[in-house]
């Protein structure tokens, strides 16, 4: 579905060294280790950042994706405020299904499935707890058109309620046949989400409990 | 559509920031007592009663428009690339969204003032060529402060920053340069600004996004 090929990127220090990721289609890949070096995978692969060497590829083409194909395959999931400020659940749910040209059905099953987990529609963002922000930030990803899901948060820091919720949301997710990458720092329950898991160390990524791979494929 | 839909989610934001309504109202009672209390004409200041209330209105409205450009914009320094990676596209929508919808709230909060100089113009039995000239300032006027504010904000500045510099140098420029000029000048400033936006729109992504999310 998606690969990041022989990817570098430096800020200050190396945060990615010639590391190549392979995503399949409706898998399920969890991020551990350095969180700036998962971090940096997630917005290469989002198109919101660059490279500095190597590229991003999609369907398995050989040709690298540009920005505006990364923007349309995939969805940056980002507990950040700043998008979402000064909107109310349901608005903003509405403005980013929209502004990614989603089917009218997504944004449905999104505002039915934040009502089941406890979240209000017409609640303002700004004063929704951290953890009903990061299930409507994941719901915003489900609302949107995109295949490919990354999720720059950890999800082992929610609570119970909301870790469930957002479980849940991830299979629906997959069933849909998306692939979804998340950040974690706690690996066991990491472990509970994900098909399998890259940790990342000094720049270079390996299959968790694995070696680490110099160049190698994950 | 991608604009229609960056340009909704501002308006609706700036539209519930209470500050906005405030200041508007206020401006509008100010200036409404200024015509009324100096309708023979403002002492220490020359010139028609047009020209007095506009003088009057351009040196409260400069500071005034800044800040409500700068308040309605984020407090966050990384907001644009933030905006573009969850709508998904480039930060250069995301910040000619927010030019627009930045002149248009000031547009709105100016629209207030013109019965005001309807009013002066029957006062000073028609200088309605002063009083089209303030029009076609002021409107420029609000293009420059939407550009500035927006082009410093997109180039990391903070708010407070974005302020007092938009307003200082729109201050100096109303100022200095000769009413019937006024608004060709802040034509070209405005272009100049928007030519430097083009750096920020490449930039912010690039370092703010990741900053945040790096370890102590």
């Amino acid at each position: 579905m998606i690969e990041a090929r022989r990817v570098s990127y430096a800020l200050g220090q190396p945060l990615l060294d010639d590391v190549t990721v392979q995503i399949a289609a409706a898998e399920c890949v969890g991020l551990t280790g350095d969180p700036a070096a998962g971090a940096a995978l997630l917005q290469i692969m989002s198109g919101v950042l660059k490279p500095d060497a190597g590229a991003v590829h999609l369907r398995g083409l050989a040709e690298p994706a540009g920005p505006r194909d990364l923007h349309s395959t995939t969805a940056f999931v980002l507990v950040d405020l700043t998008s979402s400020a000064g909107l109310r659940v349901d608005e903003y749910l509405r403005f980013i299904s929209r502004i990614r040209c989603a089917p009218q059905s997504h944004l449905g099953a999104a505002l039915s499935f934040a009502e089941r987990v406890g979240v209000r529609r017409d609640a303002a963002m700004v004063n929704l707890n951290p953890h009903h922000h990061l299930i409507v930030a994941l719901l915003a990803a489900m609302t949107s058109a995109a295949d490919v899901i990354l999720v720059d948060h950890p999800l082992d820091t929610l609570d119970e309620p909301a870790r469930s919720a957002a479980k849940a949301c991830v299979t629906m997710m997959r069933g849909a046949g998306r692939s979804v990458v998340v950040r974690a720092e706690d690996a066991d329950i990491l472990g509970t989400y994900v098909d399998r898991m890259i940790r990342f160390d000094a720049g270079r990524a390996a299959d968790a409990g694995g070696p680490l791979v110099e160049a190698g494929q994950c | 559509m991608l604009m229609y839909w960056l340009l909704w989610r501002d308006l609706t934001v700036f539209t519930r920031i209470r500050a906005l309504w405030i200041v508007m109202a206020a401006q509008t009672l100010f200036l409404s007592a200024v015509l009324t209390t100096w309708g023979d004409g403002i002492p220490a200041l020359t010139g028609n009663i047009v020209e007095q209330f506009a003088r009057v209105h351009f040196a409260l409205s400069v500071p005034l428009l800044s800040w409500i450009a700068a308040r309605c914009s984020g407090s966050r320094q990384n907001e644009f690339a933030v905006l573009a990676a969850a709508a998904a596209t480039s930060p250069f929508a995301v910040i000619g969204a927010r030019a627009i919808s930045l002149f248009v709230v000031l547009a709105i909060m100016s629209l207030t003032t013109l019965p005001l100089y309807l009013i002066a113009v029957r006062m000073t039995n028609g200088a309605l060529g002063d009083a089209a000239m303030v029009v076609t300032n002021l409107s420029v006027l609000l293009l420059f402060v939407s550009a500035v504010v927006t082009t410093s904000l997109a180039h990391g500045q903070t708010r407070m920053v974005a302020w007092l510099g938009t307003a200082a140098l729109a201050l100096v420029v109303t100022a200095l340069v000769p009413p019937h000029l006024l608004g060709m000048v802040l034509l070209v400033l405005t272009t100049m600004t928007c030519a430097a936006v083009i750096p920020a729109g490449r930039r912010p992504a690039r370092v703010a996004l990741l900053l945040t999310r790096r370890p102590a």
